[in-house]
């Protein structure tokens, strides 16, 4: 299981990855913004996008747009970890085609919750 | 000239009107628009009078002053006037000495301290992390050892141990001491750096505390200029442009409305739409 995390924080990017460790996923990368996430996106045979959405640069939610646009991995499932929480955004996510939404502050329990969630959606 | 746009009379251009009538009226029992009319007909009425006695060029003369002549005279004698105040106010606020000090100073300060609080949070989190990092293999390895043992001691007490068993036990046990007292040690320190990373609470509370009286006088400042320059403060109508989906990082209660509280709130939310 390839995973790509995305957050222009690098400490939430440890804290994803460490979490992901415990969960037994340890074939995690980074990237810090969706400009950057796209091209190794693109490149990298990815099987599970993690993003935040406020990010300088490509925000997390053009970032999912950008994926769902692409034939070659609009199929990616796509898991929002953000502070953003207003119900517009929420919504905006669910229409650009997110695969799960998690608020942050989160925990540990949280992300196993929703990362499994979305594995038991897609079988 | 205001009348016939507005429909009434420029409040800051009667007093002068007002005086000039009170020679031939009574100042006392009229009102300013009353005698603003009563002027105004008795200077139809000479009009009259001047044109059909023949005195057309006195009587163009009033025509142009009842036009608007006298009414510019004062007008321009009240743009000289809110001109003036316009002068003071604003040489009031550019020498107001707490705005100075607010542009010139503290406002590039502050931007360098909430950088600051960045880096601080950023340090605290990752000496946090380094921590954590440092102490959970030593806590995997004493977890081994510790399971080792116990099947070894459970044999040890059901008599199922050979001596040849327990003399390789002993120096095991004895390794097992040594390293359990570094391995407590070292997860004790990393307790300790997880402590001590917690301090970014105080210091960047501090900073921030600051930011926010410096930000309340910067406001208590642009109220005072919005007076001066007598514009009106739209209602709420700023927040109605900001495009609802915009990225604002996290929500602060009792600021940002229509935010959800918690996880289960998005859980509703998205089973709702379908997931």
């Amino acid at each position: 299981m390839k995973i790509l995390i995305v957050d222009d924080f690098s400490t939430m990017r440890r804290i994803i990855k460490n979490l992901l460790r415990d969960l037994g996923f340890t074939n995690t990368h980074e990237a810090d913004d969706g400009s950057t996430a796209l091209p190794v996106l693109r490149s990298g045979n990815f099987d599970f996008l993690i993003s935040d959405w406020n990010m300088p640069g490509m925000t997390g939610i053009d970032l999912l747009k950008a994926v769902r646009a692409d034939p070659r991995i609009n199929k990616l499932p796509v898991l929002m970890v953000t502070a953003e929480s207003k119900r517009e955004q929420i919504i905006e996510a669910a229409q650009a085609g997110v695969n799960g939404y998690v608020v942050k502050p989160f925990t540990a329990a949280t992300l196993e919750e929703k990362i499994k969630k979305i594995f038991e959606r897609i079988g | 000239m205001f009348d016939e746009l507005t429909g009434s009379i420029p409040a800051s251009i009667l007093p002068a009107e007002a005086d000039e009538i009170g020679k031939i009226n009574d100042l006392n029992e009229k009102s300013p628009q009353q005698l603003w009319q009563d002027r105004r007909i008795t200077q139809v009425e000479e009009l009259l009078a001047l044109y059909q006695t023949g005195q057309m060029e006195q009587g163009e003369k009033l025509l142009r002053e009842m036009s608007g002549a006298g009414d510019a005279f004062d007008l321009f004698r009240e743009i000289g006037r809110l001109t003036r105040e316009l002068h003071d106010n604003i040489h009031a606020v550019l020498e107001d000495e707490r705005l100075f000090k607010l542009a010139h100073k503290e406002i590039p300060d502050v931007t360098e301290r909430l950088k600051h609080v960045i880096e601080m949070t950023e340090q605290a989190a990752n000496n946090t992390l380094s921590a954590v990092e440092a102490g959970l293999p030593k806590i995997e390895h004493l977890r081994g050892q510790i399971h080792q043992l116990q099947s070894d001691w459970q044999r040890f007490r059901l008599r199922q141990m050979t001596f040849e068993e327990f003399r390789i036990l002993v120096p095991c046990l004895s390794e097992f001491l040594k390293s359990a007292e570094s391995d407590a040690q070292e997860i004790g320190r990393c307790m300790t750096d997880i402590m001590m990373a917690q301090d970014f609470q105080d210091l960047t509370g501090q900073i921030i505390r600051r930011v926010i009286g410096l930000v309340q006088d910067v406001e208590v400042k642009l109220v005072q200029i919005i007076r001066v320059s007598g514009a009106k403060i739209p209602e709420i109508q700023f927040f109605a442009t900001e495009s609802p989906i915009q990225a604002m990082g996290p929500a602060t209660p009792s600021v940002d409305q229509n935010a959800v509280a918690c996880q289960d709130d998005v859980d509703d939310l998205l089973s709702s739409l379908g997931f």
